[in-house]
C-alpha cells in the first residue's frame, strides 16, 4: 500500500468513527434530555436541575457561612464577581448565587448542614468541578476546549488554578500571579526562563497565557494563534511573519522552534546552539546550500562566518534577495 | 548609541548613598504604628458606592555596574533612577449597581525608565460590558558581542594601520536600541445575553536605532531606523441561538506596516584624497579582509583604493499588508453526552512593497562595481485557511471519546519586479566610467553625479550594467492533524487515556525567475553572455553598439512537494493517591515517514512525569521529570537529539511568618548531525562529503547541561517587619565543535547568578518602607582568544532599591 493511501486510509478510519459516534449520540442523547428528570441523569455532563423548591437562596446559606470555614467568608463572596449572579432576575434560582455552583441546598439546610447533601468542590473530580464552571464559563474560543485540554486529561480541574473564594488574583480570580503558578507544576520552564537569554516573563513583561491558552486549543502545546491564525510568535515579532517573496522556508513550515528555544536558552538570541554557523549547517549540510563546490574558500569557516546571519540578515524572509542579503 | 566603556559604571556617589541610607532610617524609625491600619489597607475605603483600595509604590533604584555594561543591558537593563515601582486601583460597586461601572481594576509598574513597563485597565458593568486594556513596552537593548560577530583575529597586525586601530569587533553588529509598545483593547458588549458583540483593537510597535550588516565586497556597517507597525481590528458577535450552544462570528483586520530604511554613516577611515570611507566589520590582515594591504602608508592609515569600501548606502523599503480574517466558531454542550467546539477562518489579504529604493555607492573590488541602484516592487498574496473541530463524547460515566481534528493550509505566491543600473570603475579613487548605449535599453540609468563618460571598467565577475527581473516564488503548507483518544475513569481517584494521532503535511514550491540583462563594453562577453566555444549563449543578442543583450529564454517553473506522513501512539495516566498527592504520566511515541528539514526528527518519544503531593497544610513538594528524544537517523543525517530535564520543587510555610521556598532543575541537551563544510583549519583526516568536492563531513556534537537552583526564603519576625533572602542560580556546561579557530564557547560555559535579598517595614498609618538588594553576575568561562581577551561578557551588578509604597 503507499503512503497516499495508507494517510487516506487512517483519516478515513478516524473521520469515519467520529462521524458514527456522534449520528448514534445525538439522536439518542437529546431523547434522554427530554425523558429523564434533571436530578435522575447519569450523564458526565452536569445539568442543574430547576426544581425552585429544592433552592434556599444565597442569604440563607449566609446564616452560617458568614465567617465559616473563615472569617468574613461571605463578605469575601459578596465582594466577588460571581455575587453578582445573585442580581439576575431574568433566570431560575438554579444561577443565583451560592447555588449556581453548589448545587442545591435545601436537603444541605435541612440536614443541619450536612456536608453530604450539597456539592463541594474540595473532594469533587476535575470533570466535576469543570463541568460545574463550564456550565457558565463556556462561552467563546478561551475555554471552548477545556474538555479535551491536557490540563483536564491530568485531572487538573478549574480550581486548581482558580480559587472563587480566596483569589491572590482578583482578576480571573486567580490563586496566584503567572507565572510562578504556572511553574507550580511546569518546572522544567521555570528553568528556562531563568536562563541568561530568555522572553521577559519573570519580569511580568509576557505571560505564559499570552501564548499558550491553559484551557487548551487546537494546537500542539496549546499554543494560541495570531489573529489571523499564524504562529503565535508573529504577534509581536510580526516582522518575521511576511508573506516574503523569498521565503525561508522552514520557518513557515516547521516554525519559529525549528533554530529557537521559546522559552529561554544560554546562547544568544534562545537559538539551539551555541554558534550561528551550526545550527546553519546542521541542515544546509551536504547540498550546493553549504557553499558553491567549485570556490572552497569561498564559506571558509576559519574566516568570519562564525555568523551565517553576519551577511544572511533577512535569515527569516525577504523580499528582494534569495540570499537573504538584505530585507 | 550608549558609552561601551567596559571599566565600570559607578553608578551612585558615596554621598547618595548616605543620603538614601538616612532617609531610609528616617522613615523606618519615625511613624508610630497600628495593627488596625493593615487590616484598613485590605479592606480599602468605602466611599459613595464604592469600596476603593488603592497603592502607589514610589522609590528609586541605585545601580553600580562592573564589567561589560553592554551585556548587562542586554540582560538586565535596569538602570538608576527614580521610578514609579507600582501603583494599582481597585474599585468595587457596594450594591453591585454602580452608575459607569461595577467594578473598575487599573495596574502599572516599571514607570520612570525601567525596561518593562505595564499597564492594565479592566472596568465591567454586569450584564452591560467588560472592558479590558493592556499596554506593554519593552525596552529592547541588545548587544551580545558574539552575535553576528565576525571573529576578527588580533594577529597578524595591519600594517600601516592609523593610530588606534584594532580588527576587535566589541559591539555585536547587529545591535538593537528598540522599544516595542504593544496595545491590546477589548470591549464585550451584554456579556451575559443571548446575543453580545465584541469590539477589539491591538497595537504593536517596534521602533528605535539598531544595526545591521550588509554582504556587498565586504560586510558593511548599517545604521537602520527600526519601525514596524501592526494594527488590528476585531469586531465579532456571538449568539445563543440554542440551550447551551454558542455560535460566533468575528470580523479581523490586521495590517503590517513596514518602514525601516538603511543607511552607513560609518565613514570612519579616509582615502589619500581624504574622502571618508567605510571599510566594513570584517577585518583579517591574515585573510586579505577587506583586501590585501588594506592601509597604504605614507601616510599611515590611508585605505588602499582597490579594497572594497562604502562612501555611502541607502535602502528604503516600505512593506504594507493588509489581511482581513473571517472566522466562524461554535461550541455546543447541547446533547447533554456531547461537548463540540469548532472553528473556521479564511485570510487572504495583500502583502505588497512598493517603492522599494537601495543605492550603493564605493567599490565592491570582486566586481569593480562603484555605484549600483536598484528598484522595484514586491506584491503578492497571504491566504491562509484553518478549520479545527473537537469533540469529547461521554460514553459512559467512566468511558469518554475524544476527537481533535485540525486543518490549515496557506499559500503565499509572492513577486519581485525590479531593475538595477551598475555602474563600475577601477579604483575607490576614480569615478564611474557612463556608457551611452545606441540601443535601446530597457529601463533608462541615471549616472552617478560624479561619474564621466566613458567606457566601464568590468571585471569578469561584474554583473550586468542594465538589468530587469522577475522573481516569483510560491509556498504553499496543507496541514492535517487529527487526535482520537479514549478515556477511562478507572476510578474517582484515577484516569487514563490512550489515542492515536495522525497529521499529514503537503509542502509544495514553485519558482520562476526571468530576467533581461544588457552588458556593455569593455568586455561585454561575460556573465550570461560570455562566448561558449566562441559563440553567443542561447538568449543573447548582439545590440550592434558592443553592448549584448540576454533574455531568459523560455522561463520555466521549478515545482516541487514535499509529503510528510506522521503518526503517533499517545498515552497518559493521572492517579491521586491520596487526596493531597497527584501525579501524571504522558508518552508521546511518534514516527514519520519523511521529513522537511534534516533536524526534524523521524521519530521522537516524549515522557512526562508531574507530581504535585501536598502532606500537611503547611509543606508541598512537587517534582517533575520530561523526557524528548528524537531521531532523524538516516544516511548521511546521523541525527540524534534528547532534551531532558529533572526537577524538584519544595515549599515550607508556617502561617504567615515563615516560609522557605527551594528547588532544583537538572536539563541535559544532546544532540549529533553529521555536517559538511569548508574550513582551512578542518581537523585532518576528516571524511570527504559524499557528492559535494570541496566539503568535508563531521559529526557535529552539541552538549548542554544546565543546573538551575532557587531558593526564596521570607521571615516575618516583627508584625510590622518582613524579609526576604533568596537567590536564583543557573549554570550552564556544554561542548560544541568549534569550526572557527577565533570561536569562544561563549555563554555555552557560563554562570548566571541572582542573590537578592530586602526588607519590608509597616511604618504606620497606610506607608510601608521597602529596602531591596539585587546582585546580577554573569560569567562566562574565559579563553586566551581574542573575543574574550579583548572583549570579555562578564559583569557583575548590585542594585539597590529604594522605595515607598502607599496605600489608601
Amino acid at each position: 500500500m503507499t503512503h497516499t493511501s495508507q494517510r487516506h486510509l487512517a483519516f478515513a478510519m478516524s473521520f469515519t468513527a467520529a462521524a458514527v459516534l456522534a449520528l448514534v449520540l445525538i439522536v439518542p442523547g437529546h431523547a434522554q434530555d427530554k425523558a429523564k428528570p434533571a436530578k435522575q441523569q447519569t450523564s458526565k455532563t452536569y445539568q442543574r436541575p430547576t426544581d425552585p423548591s429544592l433552592y434556599v437562596g444565597a442569604e440563607t446559606c449566609k446564616t452560617c457561612h458568614a465567617d465559616m470555614p473563615s472569617k468574613d467568608f461571605y463578605k469575601h463572596y459578596e465582594d466577588s464577581p460571581h455575587f453578582a449572579t445573585t442580581l439576575d432576575t431574568k433566570k431560575g434560582p438554579e444561577w443565583h448565587g451560592c447555588e449556581a455552583c453548589h448545587g442545591p441546598g435545601k436537603e444541605h439546610v435541612e440536614g443541619g448542614g450536612d456536608k453530604s447533601k450539597i456539592f463541594a468542590f474540595k473532594n469533587a473530580s476535575a470533570k466535576e468541578i469543570s463541568e460545574r464552571c463550564l456550565g457558565c464559563h463556556t462561552y467563546g474560543d478561551e475555554h471552548s476546549n477545556f474538555a479535551r485540554s491536557a490540563h483536564l486529561q491530568n485531572n487538573v480541574s478549574c480550581v486548581d488554578c482558580h480559587s472563587p473564594h480566596h483569589p491572590k488574583e482578583s482578576q480571573g480570580l486567580m490563586k496566584e500571579k503567572q507565572p510562578q503558578l504556572c511553574y507550580g507544576c511546569h518546572q522544567e520552564t521555570s528553568q528556562q526562563f531563568n536562563r541568561p537569554f530568555h522572553h521577559r516573563v519573570n519580569e511580568g513583561m509576557v505571560q505564559c497565557s499570552d501564548c499558550h491558552n491553559p484551557h487548551g486549543g487546537f494546537l500542539n502545546r496549546q499554543l494560541r494563534a495570531t489573529s489571523t491564525q499564524d504562529l503565535v510568535c508573529f504577534k509581536c515579532h510580526s516582522d518575521k511573519a511576511g508573506p516574503f517573496v523569498f521565503e525561508h522556508e522552514a520557518v513557515k513550515v516547521e516554525g519559529c522552534t525549528a533554530c529557537h528555544m521559546p522559552h529561554g536558552s544560554s546562547n544568544p538570541r534562545l537559538l539551539k546552539r551555541s554558534q550561528v554557523n551550526l545550527v546553519c549547517l546542521e541542515c544546509h549540510a551536504f547540498t550546493v546550500d553549504a557553499g558553491p563546490a567549485a570556490i572552497p574558500t569561498f564559506h571558509n569557516q576559519a574566516q568570519k562566518y562564525q555568523a551565517c546571519t553576519l551577511c544572511h540578515t533577512a535569515i527569516h524572509g525577504s523580499n528582494t534577495n534569495k540570499f537573504f542579503f538584505q530585507p | 548609541m550608549r558609552d561601551s566603556t567596559r571599566t565600570s559604571r559607578q553608578g551612585f556617589l558615596k554621598l547618595d548613598v548616605l543620603r538614601c541610607i538616612g532617609l531610609a532610617a528616617l522613615l523606618v524609625c519615625s511613624v508610630g504604628v497600628a495593627r488596625a491600619q493593615e487590616e484598613q489597607e485590605l479592606t480599602g475605603v468605602d466611599q459613595g458606592n464604592y469600596n476603593i483600595k488603592q497603592s502607589i509604590e514610589f522609590g528609586g533604584r541605585l545601580v553600580s555596574v562592573k564589567g561589560d555594561t553592554q551585556t548587562y543591558d542586554t540582560f538586565t537593563n535596569l538602570q538608576q533612577g527614580p521610578r514609579l515601582l507600582g501603583f494599582s486601583t481597585e474599585m468595587t460597586s457596594l450594591n453591585h449597581h454602580g452608575t459607569l461601572f461595577d467594578r473598575l481594576s487599573f495596574s502599572n509598574f516599571g514607570y520612570g525608565g525601567d525596561p518593562n513597563d505595564v499597564s492594565r485597565l479592566r472596568m465591567s458593568k454586569n450584564q452591560w460590558y467588560n472592558f479590558d486594556a493592556l499596554f506593554r513596552k519593552d525596552q529592547n537593548f541588545w548587544n551580545y558581542s558574539l552575535q553576528a560577530n565576525p571573529l576578527n583575529p588580533a594577529t597578524p597586525a595591519f600594517a600601516n594601520a592609523p593610530a588606534g586601530f584594532t580588527p576587535i569587533i566589541s559591539n555585536s553588529p547587529h545591535l538593537m536600541n528598540t522599544r516595542r509598545k504593544l496595545g491590546d483593547y477589548s470591549l464585550l458588549l451584554m456579556p451575559q445575553s443571548r446575543v453580545r458583540f465584541r469590539l477589539g483593537y491591538s497595537r504593536n510597535i517596534n521602533e528605535g536605532p539598531a544595526f545591521s550588516s550588509i554582504h556587498q565586497g565586504t560586510e558593511q556597517l548599517l545604521f537602520q531606523d527600526w519601525k514596524t507597525t501592526v494594527n488590528t481590528y476585531r469586531a465579532g458577535v456571538d449568539f445563543r441561538l440554542f440551550s447551551r450552544t454558542n455560535f460566533s462570528y468575528d470580523q479581523i483586520w490586521n495590517n503590517y506596516k513596514g518602514d525601516t530604511g538603511a543607511t552607513d554613516p560609518f565613514q570612519l577611515f579616509s582615502l589619500s584624497n581624504g574622502q571618508g570611507v567605510d571599510i566594513g566589520v570584517s577585518l583579517n590582515a591574515g585573510a586579505n579582509q577587506p583586501c590585501a594591504g588594506t592601509f597604504n602608508g605614507p601616510p599611515v592609515g590611508d585605505v588602499n583604493p582597490a579594497c572594497s569600501a562604502y562612501f555611502d548606502f541607502f535602502r528604503h523599503a516600505r512593506t504594507r499588508t493588509s489581511a482581513p480574517t473571517e472566522q466562524f466558531s461554535m461550541q455546543s454542550n447541547y446533547w447533554k453526552q456531547l461537548d463540540l467546539s469548532a472553528r473556521v477562518s479564511y485570510t487572504g489579504g495583500d502583502a505588497n512593497m512598493f517603492g522599494y529604493n537601495q543605492s550603493f555607492d564605493g567599490r565592491e573590488s570582486r566586481t569593480s562595481l562603484r555605484n549600483d541602484l536598484i528598484a522595484g516592487n514586491a506584491m503578492g498574496r497571504r491566504v491562509m485557511a484553518t478549520a479545527d473541530f473537537g469533540a469529547t463524547w461521554h460514553i459512559t460515566d467512566r468511558w469518554s471519546f475524544l476527537d481533535s481534528f485540525h486543518f490549515s493550509n496557506f499559500h503565499y505566491p509572492m513577486e519581485f519586479d525590479s531593475s538595477e543600473c551598475s555602474f563600475f570603475s577601477a579604483n575607490l579613487l576614480t569615478s564611474a566610467k557612463i556608457f551611452t548605449p545606441l540601443s535601446t535599453v530597457p529601463i533608462n540609468c541615471t549616472g552617478p553625479a560624479d561619474g564621466t563618460a566613458g567606457t566601464p571598467t568590468h571585471s569578469a565577475s561584474s554583473a550586468a550594467d542594465v538589468s530587469v527581473f522577475l522573481n516569483s516564488n510560491f509556498l504553499k503548507q496543507d496541514e492535517k492533524t487529527n487526535l482520537a483518544e479514549v478515556e477511562y475513569q478507572i476510578s474517582s481517584k484515577a484516569g487514563a487515556r490512550l489515542g492515536f494521532r495522525n497529521r499529514h503535511r503537503a509542502i509544495a514550491d514553485d519558482f520562476f525567475s526571468a530576467s533581461t540583462l544588457v552588458y556593455f563594453p569593455g568586455n561585454a562577453n561575460r556573465g550570461s553572455c560570455a562566448l561558449v566555444a566562441g559563440a553567443l549563449p542561447p538568449g543573447c543578442t548582439a545590440n550592434g553598439d558592443g553592448s549584448f543583450t540576454f533574455v531568459t529564454p523560455s522561463p520555466t517553473t521549478n515545482p516541487s512537494e514535499e509529503q510528510i506522513n506522521e503518526y503517533a501512539g499517545v498515552f497518559g495516566i493521572w492517579a491521586q493517591p491520596t487526596a493531597n498527592w497527584r501525579i501524571s504520566f504522558d508518552a508521546d511515541l511518534m514516527s514519520a515517514d519523511n521529513t522537511f528539514t534534516r533536524i526534524s526528527p523521524r521519530q521522537s518519544q516524549e515522557y512526562r512525569i508531574r507530581s504535585k503531593y501536598r502532606p500537611t497544610s503547611w509543606l508541598s513538594l512537587d517534582g517533575s521529570v520530561r523526557i524528548w528524544e528524537g531521531r532523524d537517523n538516516v544516511d548521511q543525517v546521523n541525527n540524534l537529539q534528547h532534551d531532558r530535564s529533572y526537577g524538584f520543587n519544595a515549599t515550607f510555610q508556617h502561617e504567615d511568618k515563615f516560609a522557605v521556598e527551594f528547588g532544583y532543575d537538572y536539563n541535559d541537551v544532546f544532540s549529533q548531525i553529521l555536517i559538511c563544510y569548508v574550513s582551512s583549519t578542518a581537523p585532518k583526516g576528516l571524511a570527504k562529503c559524499p557528492g559535494v568536492i570541496g566539503l568535508v563531513q563531521q559529526l557535529s556534537t552539541y552538549t548542554n547541561t544546565s543546573q538551575y537552583g532557587h531558593v526564596d526564603v521570607m521571615w516575618k519576625p516583627l508584625h510590622r517587619l518582613t524579609a526576604h533572602l533568596g537567590a536564583d542560580l543557573t549554570g550552564t556546561d556544554g561542548s560544541t565543535i568549534l569550526l572557527d579557530p577565533n570561536a569562544v564557547p561563549g555563554p555555552l560555559n557560563s554562570k548566571w547568578l541572582k542573590p537578592y535579598a530586602g526588607l519590608d517595614y509597616r511604618l504606620g498609618k497606610n506607608w510601608t518602607g521597602r529596602a531591596y538588594w539585587g546582585y546580577y553576575g554573569y560569567h562566562e568561562d574565559l579563553t586566551a582568544l581574542s573575543q574574550d581577551v579583548f572583549a570579555p561578557r562578564g559583569f557583575h551588578a548590585n542594585t539597590t532599591t529604594l522605595s515607598l509604597r502607599y496605600a489608601f
